[in-house]
């Protein structure tokens, strides 16, 4: 039993007894709780530890954005695994700069809302998609596209720019001792990390690690002390679920803010395993991985394989 | 005629005028839509649009007709626009009802104070017209479409009002003194008006009740010259107050008995004769306190201004501070300018990047009624300069792997050194203030930028 789902199980305990602030018999509570109607919902976070194949990478190629997210579930083992009725899902796409869709600096609008729209489809109660941008939301989600995408499907797309979004948590790394984190995703049932693969002047790339990073109120933090450390120890402290990348395209340099040159690549990676699906991005982007300093502080942090020959990947 | 259908229209009229405009402007958001252009053509029905146009740009602007249209209503009808259109006027009106049903007691000392004042209007004009023609628009500034505007956007930004409060309060002690003396557009329609064809005249027997006096909210009643004068709102209230019935609407005498349009106010020509010296006087006064404060206030120290503002200082002569910039801006980047900063700088738009950044949407430019923003391209943008504090910078002075100016700079400006040191390129450099407000150093940015 992991902690999201023994939390999870202790709310829903808890509501179900109404003995909201009880702190005592936590684990009967959690027990019970499996036996009433809440059952399913208790089961989401173990079914998303386990459903999902660690060792695999699914890799979608193709075009049309609903197929390619269709297919990558249906490679996974269906999206139900993941997304059970009545689930809050929150998803952390890349829209933190003010660039249109076809500029290729954020993820891409059509493929959050096919994201959005499957989990609802699979019973999901709310599909929450946030972001921190550099600049101001407004501005960040109508020119990203993603606002309107997003509603458009039922989701609801918001930035998280003010710190009571946030609250305090214990990292307990050697850079990161804590950190104002995203109560969003703290509270998900599902937390999907929905990064775009482009450029970064600094890091090189930015991926779904990186892109953890705009669930932080204090960023200026990581680069006053040691941005990869920083970035290695976010990503041990809270694994999402599933990291999708968005590397149908992407610039390849003037990153991360743009505007740059655009490649395609048409491909969308899924993967449970933060540092895989990384390692193979920077490989499809052409770098070598061992050339991201992230990934590999993060391998060392036992966050996940960096050996793709450990995986399998999977094309469809 | 019906006085209760015209009045009815009227209140109607006012009503919808005050509604719509404060939600238009409430509305105003990114990125600015409809309403900004309905705001737009709105706030353009104000002469005063069109001077400053002319004086500014020198170009006939292709909405010339909507102030023109005012104008003639003005020379057919005198001031409809005040007494039946104005929003600002609407609310002035309805805090006036209320300052004379609560304060009753008030009512012939203010009788007597909007009378005694009123003629103060046309020095208190030519002021105006002396400092607009030098090269600043305080005149603009307290015109009813910017003056109203600004106060609202106050209210929106959690600012204290504090002239609207001023003028309201003037309003219940002094009825619509505001309208009659001091509002640039009024006292302007005030002059124009002077040729109006059709107007309130007393034809029937006049008792000398002095009831018109009374009620007419900008001390223009007919009683004493036999004319309504010419800041006349064209209420009807005296009309509808006569006794005897004996004041009509109608075309203006002066037509019939003279085909040469003369000024309405006999006594008025005859005071204005006399005081010709003291008008001189008081020109040649206002002409040196222009100059000197020209001088002074635009000594004051520079500041960011929104993209595609005019250089200083036409910016603060062109700006009538209406604050839609500051009510669209998504980054909550540009903020008015305190009194503090001198009257010329007063209510402007300027940005301190540390607080927030300007994220180049340029929405600004799309709402700025006046074109002191002008519609620049991004390309062409210059609102200043970043400059590296190398001793201060993380990546200069510590070897941190920072970079977080370089990251976020919009537009490029900025390129890392084989060392990952942030390097500004200022051919490049807009002056978003993005990087000053990214730099992570503790208190004042280790990357400032300077204004142009």
């Amino acid at each position: 039993m992991d902690r999201r789902q023994f939390i999870s199980g202790l709310g829903y305990g808890l509501l179900s007894l109404g003995l909201a602030g009880c702190g005592l018999n936590l684990s009967e509570k959690s027990g019970t709780a499996q036996n009433n109607k809440n059952t399913a919902n208790n089961q989401v976070a173990a079914s998303a530890a386990s459903s999902y194949d660690r060792g695999k990478l699914i890799i979608a190629e193709g075009t049309d954005p609903n197929s390619l997210i269709e297919k990558g579930f249906a490679a996974l083992g269906g999206i139900g695994a993941l997304v059970r009725s009545g689930s809050s899902v929150v998803v952390k796409p890349n829209f933190s700069v003010a660039r249109k869709p076809e500029e290729a600096a954020t993820t891409n609008p059509q493929l959050l809302a096919a994201l959005v729209k499957q989990c609802l489809a699979a019973g999901a109660k709310e599909v929450k998609v946030i972001d921190y941008p550099f600049q101001s939301p407004a501005v960040c989600l109508t020119n990203s596209g993603i606002k309107d995408a997003v509603e458009a499907v039922g989701g609801k797309a918001y930035a998280i720019n003010t710190q009571s979004f946030y609250t305090q948590v214990d990292i307990n790394g050697k850079i990161l001792k804590n950190a104002l984190f995203s109560k969003d995703v703290l509270n998900a049932d599902v937390f999907i990390n929905f990064p775009i693969l482009k450029h970064h002047s600094i890091t090189k790339l930015t991926l779904g690690m990186k892109n953890m990073m705009g669930l932080v109120w204090d960023r200026g933090y990581f680069h006053k002390t040691d941005l990869i450390q920083g970035i290695a120890e976010l990503a041990a402290f809270r694994k999402p679920q599933l990291t999708i990348v968005d590397a149908t395209r992407g610039i390849i340099d003037n990153g991360p803010t743009g505007p740059g040159t655009i490649r395609e690549w048409n491909q969308v990676i899924f993967g449970v395993d933060p540092v895989a699906v990384d390692t193979y991005a920077a490989t499809l982007f052409g770098v070598k991985p061992e050339e991201i300093a992230y990934i590999t502080a993060a391998a060392q942090l036992g966050v996940g394989e960096m050996d793709l020959r450990k995986l399998t990947v999977v094309k469809v | 005629m019906n006085f209760k259908k015209v009045s009815w229209l009227r209140h109607l009229l006012q009503f919808i005028s005050l509604l719509s405009f404060v939600i238009l402007l409430v509305s105003i958001s990114y990125p600015p839509g409809a309403e900004n252009q309905v705001l737009q053509w709105f706030s353009r029905l104000d002469p005063w649009m069109l001077l400053s146009q002319l004086r500014w740009h020198q170009e006939f602007p292709s909405w010339a007709w909507l102030p023109l249209l005012t104008l003639a209503a003005t020379v057919m009808w005198g001031r409809i626009f005040c007494g039946w259109l104005c929003p600002f006027g609407a609310l002035l009106a309805l805090t006036d009802k209320i300052g004379r049903t609560v304060l009753k007691k008030l009512l012939p000392t203010k009788t007597k104070i909007v009378y005694a004042l009123k003629p103060m209007r046309n020095y208190w004009f030519l002021i105006l017209v002396v400092i607009f023609i030098l090269g600043s628009n305080w005149v603009f500034f307290l015109t009813p479409f910017a003056l109203f505007s600004h106060e609202i956007v106050k209210i929106l930004q959690g600012d204290i009002p504090w002239m609207l409060w001023g003028i309201l309060t003037g309003t219940l002690l002094f009825s619509r003194l505001w309208c009659s003396v001091v509002c640039p557009t009024g006292v302007l329609l005030s002059l124009t008006a002077r040729l109006r064809l059709f107007r309130y005249e007393i034809t029937g027997k006049c008792v000398q009740c002095k009831k018109c006096t009374r009620i007419c909210t900008v001390g223009s009643a007919p009683v004493n010259t036999g004319v309504a004068q010419d800041g006349c709102l064209a209420c009807g209230d005296c009309q509808r107050i006569c006794p005897t019935k004996a004041i009509k609407w109608q075309r203006s005498s002066y037509l019939d008995k003279n085909s040469q349009p003369v000024s309405a106010d006999d006594v008025a020509t005859t005071k204005r004769r006399e005081s010709r010296r003291r008008f001189f006087k008081v020109a040649f006064a206002v002409t040196m306190a222009g100059i000197l404060w020209k001088k002074t206030v635009w000594a004051a120290e520079k500041v960011l201004r929104p993209p595609g503002a005019l250089p200083e200082p036409d910016f603060t002569a062109v700006c009538n501070r209406c604050g839609r910039c500051v009510q669209v801006c998504p980054g909550k980047a540009l903020r008015p300018m305190p009194i503090t900063d001198g009257l010329a700088n007063f209510e402007t738009p300027h940005i301190i990047p540390r607080q927030n950044r300007c994220d180049l949407c340029l929405s600004c430019q799309k709402v700025c009624p006046t074109g002191a923003i002008a519609e620049v391209p991004l390309e062409k943008i210059q609102m200043g300069q970043a400059v590296i504090d190398r001793p201060r910078c993380l990546a200069w002075n510590d070897g941190k792997m920072c970079y977080i100016c370089g990251e976020q700079c919009p537009v490029l400006a900025i390129v890392a050194d084989g060392q990952h040191r942030p390097v500004v390129l200022a051919d490049k450099c807009v002056g978003c203030g993005s990087c000053e407000n990214a730099c992570p150093v503790d208190g004042e940015a280790a990357i400032r930028v300077f204004p142009n």
